[in-house]
């Protein structure tokens, strides 16, 4: 095809279409660009499904007319816009229409006037217009076809200025708008918009139906590409489901084997009319319907673990992409043993925790608590001591820091735990000070530790090297075996509670603490259980009943 | 004729009242993969919560097209003195665009249109929705609807707790409650929607103790004038914090309101919270 100076309406309508193919063949690409200003990784398929319907209802009318043919393209665009990238997309087709009220061809002058009525009532439509977006695609694309029209170019010369600018518009858009610069990506829909004008002008050149690969600009496509196809397939693996089962008959060891035939980690106790559940599948529907057969599902959680690692490894390195930190007016300096404790304090703190290694046995020194209060950033500071021990250390440092230090005396690294998710960054170290030690003081904490020497209890004797339970301070029950003392402890704790939290420490691996945690749970059905790798020195098992 | 008060699916009010106030309701929609349903309509709440549970897709869920506010405004009796179109927040949907959309192409054809950006969602908009529609029964002119609805939306806050941050997360709404994300410690996240956006309020480690948290929140927010509690599929924890509701505003609070399929699909079977309008000085 020649470059002529207007087309005609099908050559708009061939040219709309291989846009449309345009937008399919990039569509996955545009998805994992989206972030703003709903990160919900949908742009694509909208702008997709937007131009399907204006394609396709040209297809079927038949318009003889141009005029015809653009009314009818916006009513289209109208009726199936989907999304904020199908809105504007419909207000481009609206201002076709305008532009062609008894025209005969497309010409320069046509696209420019389309893309100014387009981009008067896309700013307008929108109560704070954002710069960096689409609309500052739309804007500087309609700039470029005003000035080609000025002069006298060609349609095709003209939407090859256009598409230059709109490509030039979306690489600058991380510049304009912070959040893209932030996740690393240019504009979702500005770029849906460059890639549509392209495809069309790759087939008013001759050079294709429109369906060509065209890379995002100043992006690491490749990279955006790979996390956002990783993190889908993430998501269709991996879910650790947990439901309880209840009926007649049932046979807890047969629906442990058909839990395992459908996935890993299968864990299944109860008795003839209450069996749980735990598997890993990598789709829980099947596990789900499966069960649902036998009796009636309830207490059904689903976790995704994957996502909550890649939370964890994110937080680990430094604050998640997603977790991001709050303007805190208070941070929080916490005494914690155990690699597993540290992560989930620091996790925990919302990006204003600082930690200082310490427990039982080596209890830090005021200077080291005072040089933690100094690495906060803020004015104002909460100790968390978790140790009986520490309490006084902390009083101390609170004493001697220049900042306006207040300590929340928690005894138990559970129970700072608990103090910790009532902290509120926004306020300050007193106001802070009552309701996190309201929430830590409203904890019941035990213990599941190993005899260091030969004791009496309750005068049976008790040899160094056994078990033993520890509730507020005292040993209250004694065995040989962690599972068995846990059990015999809890029957000594306060069930009054919701949430039973077992924090596993040096010694117990995950599968024995969840293996626990249903044994716990078929006995005390009230309360959830949440097993939690704190890896604690000394102390195979730290309890909360809260 | 009087004003017509036009919302959306996702302002949760109940049938009798969209009934007897005359209110307009433009769907949205909610998609399990290519099966597309319309919110409330062609799917209800009851139903939906069960497919959320054995879905092997997660739902997504979609705004009105603007051709589909043109035709729900050509719907509306051209004597009508004005349409007052008020919508959850244009932070968390593109309704409001679309109806804003929708409002420009008719300019100058039939009733004057004014489509007002609710700030909130649910019955946070709905409790607005409701008194803008009694107002309008009442004779009130496309002005005064105007007015009063602004005034309202200021003064209309949304508390609620979930089970889990996942589904918003998954749905990308979860606004700046992002800063509650990444810990495997669990919580009940106790949110607000402030500036029309999902904000984090609070991390109680139990569901009781998060409704106890709500509600010192709502005893906090001064005297009340308006409440009305949503739920999602706890009923038990809704009809617990329904009374504790009433005992702290003294107000007679209506049966709670079951949040709509494309709430539900960006919030989860567990939430449950209030909506209510702070008395003005």
């Amino acid at each position: 095809m020649t470059p002529s100076m207007a087309i005609d309406t099908r050559t708009l309508v061939e040219a709309i279409r291989a846009g449309h193919r345009a937008i399919e063949r990039n569509k996955v690409q545009i998805n994992s660009l989206n972030v703003f200003p709903v990160p919900d990784g949908d742009t694509g398929t909208n702008m997709g499904l937007s131009l399907e319907s204006i394609v396709s209802v040209v297809a079927a009318a038949g318009f003889e007319t141009l005029p015809e043919a653009t009314a009818g393209m916006a009513r289209s665009a109208l009726m199936g816009a989907r999304g904020n990238s199908g809105l504007i997309l419909s207000q481009f087709f609206s201002g076709i229409a305008e532009a062609t009220p008894n025209s005969t061809e497309f010409g320069a002058a046509e696209l420019a006037q389309s893309l100014k009525m387009a981009t008067d009532s896309a700013y307008s439509a929108v109560q704070n217009p954002t710069e960096g977006t689409m609309l500052t695609v739309l804007r500087l694309s309609r700039d470029a076809a005003v000035d080609a029209a000025d002069r006298d170019c060609s349609l095709t010369e003209s939407l090859a200025e256009v598409c230059a600018a709109a490509h030039a518009a979306v690489e600058d858009s991380p510049n304009l708008l912070d959040v893209l610069a932030k996740a690393g990506v240019v504009d979702s829909g500005g770029y849906g918009l460059s890639v549509m004008f392209s495809g069309a002008l790759s087939y008013l050149h001759g050079e294709s139906d429109g369906s060509i690969e065209l890379p995002a600009p100043g992006v690491n496509s490749a990279q955006v590409l790979t996390e956002f196809l990783a993190e889908a397939e993430e998501e269709s693996w991996g879910y650790c489901t947990v439901f309880l089962v209840t009926g007649e008959d049932l046979d807890p060891a047969e629906l442990r084997t058909s839990m395992s035939d459908m996935g890993r980690s299968a864990m299944v106790a109860g008795s003839a009319t209450d069996v749980k559940v735990h598997v890993h599948v990598d789709n829980p529907g099947p596990a789900l319907g499966m069960a649902a057969t036998l009796g009636t599902l309830s207490n059904i959680t689903i976790m995704n673990m994957d996502e909550q690692t890649a939370d964890r490894s994110a937080r680990q390195s430094d604050i998640g992409p997603e977790g991001g930190t709050v303007d805190a007016a208070c941070g929080i300096v916490a005494i914690v043993a155990g690699d597993g404790m540290r992560r989930l304090f620091i996790e925990g703190g919302l990006g204003a925790v600082e930690v200082v290694t310490g427990g039982d046995s080596m209890n830090p020194s005021v200077g080291e608590i005072l040089d933690a209060i100094e690495r906060c950033s803020q004015e104002e500071v909460i100790i968390l001591p978790n140790n009986s021990n520490v309490i006084g250390t902390a009083n101390q440092a609170a004493c001697e820091s220049a900042k306006q230090v207040a300590v929340v005396p928690t005894r138990s690294m559970q129970a700072g735990i608990s103090g910790l998710l009532a902290y509120t960054p926004q306020l300050g170290a007193s106001e802070n000070q009552s309701s996190m030690d309201a929430a830590a003081s409203d904890v019941v904490v035990g213990s599941v530790t190993i005899a260091s020497r030969d004791f009496d209890l309750n005068g049976e004797s008790v040899s160094s090297g056994a078990v033993i339970g520890i509730l507020g301070g005292e040993i209250v029950v004694a065995g040989s075996e962690i599972d068995e003392v846990a059990l015999k402890l809890m029957g000594r704790m306060s069930q009054r509670g919701e949430l039973l939290t077992i924090y596993r420490g040096d010694g117990v691996d995950q599968r024995q603490a969840e293996e626990l945690g249903l044994a716990l749970n078929a006995q005390y059905e009230a309360l959830e259980v949440e097993i939690l790798d704190g890896g604690q020195p000394h102390y195979p098992l730290l309890i909360a009943v809260e | 004729m009087s004003v017509v008060i036009v919302t959306d699916s996702t302002a949760d009010i109940a049938p009798d009242l969209i009934e007897e106030l005359g209110i307009h309701i433009v769907p949205l929609k909610v998609m399990f993969g290519s099966e597309e349903f319309i919110d409330g309509v062609t799917i209800k709440p009851s139903e939906f919560y069960g497919r959320l549970e054995t879905s092997e897709v997660f739902p997504t869920t979609s705004q009105p097209s603007p051709g589909e506010f043109v035709e729900a405004y050509q719907g509306i009796d051209a004597s009508a003195d004005g349409i007052v179109s008020i919508h959850i927040s244009s932070k968390l949907s593109g309704t409001y665009d679309s109806a804003v959309r929708a409002s420009e192409e008719l300019a100058g054809e039939g009733p004057e249109i004014r489509v007002i950006d609710g700030k909130s969602a649910s019955m946070g908009t709905g409790l607005t929705v409701i008194a803008a529609a009694r107002a309008a029964r009442d004779g009130a002119s496309l002005d005064e609807i105007v007015a009063l609805a602004k005034d309202l939306i200021e003064r209309t806050h949304v508390l609620f707790l979930l089970d889990t941050l996942e589904y918003l997360k998954r749905g990308g709404r979860v606004g700046t409650a992002s800063a509650f994300i990444g810990t495997l410690l669990k919580f009940h996240p106790l949110l607000g929607i402030v500036d029309g956006e999902v904000a984090p309020i609070a991390r109680p480690r139990s569901k009781q103790k998060g409704v106890t948290a709500l509600i010192s929140r709502l005893e906090a927010a001064g005297k009340i004038e308006h409440a009305a509690v949503i739920v999602a599929k706890d009923q038990a924890a809704a009809d617990g914090l329904s009374a504790q509701v009433a005992n702290v505003t003294g107000l007679s609070v209506p049966p709670s309101t079951s949040i709509c399929p494309v709430i539900g699909a960006h919030a989860g079977p567990g939430l449950v919270g209030v909506a209510y309008t702070v008395a003005s000085d």
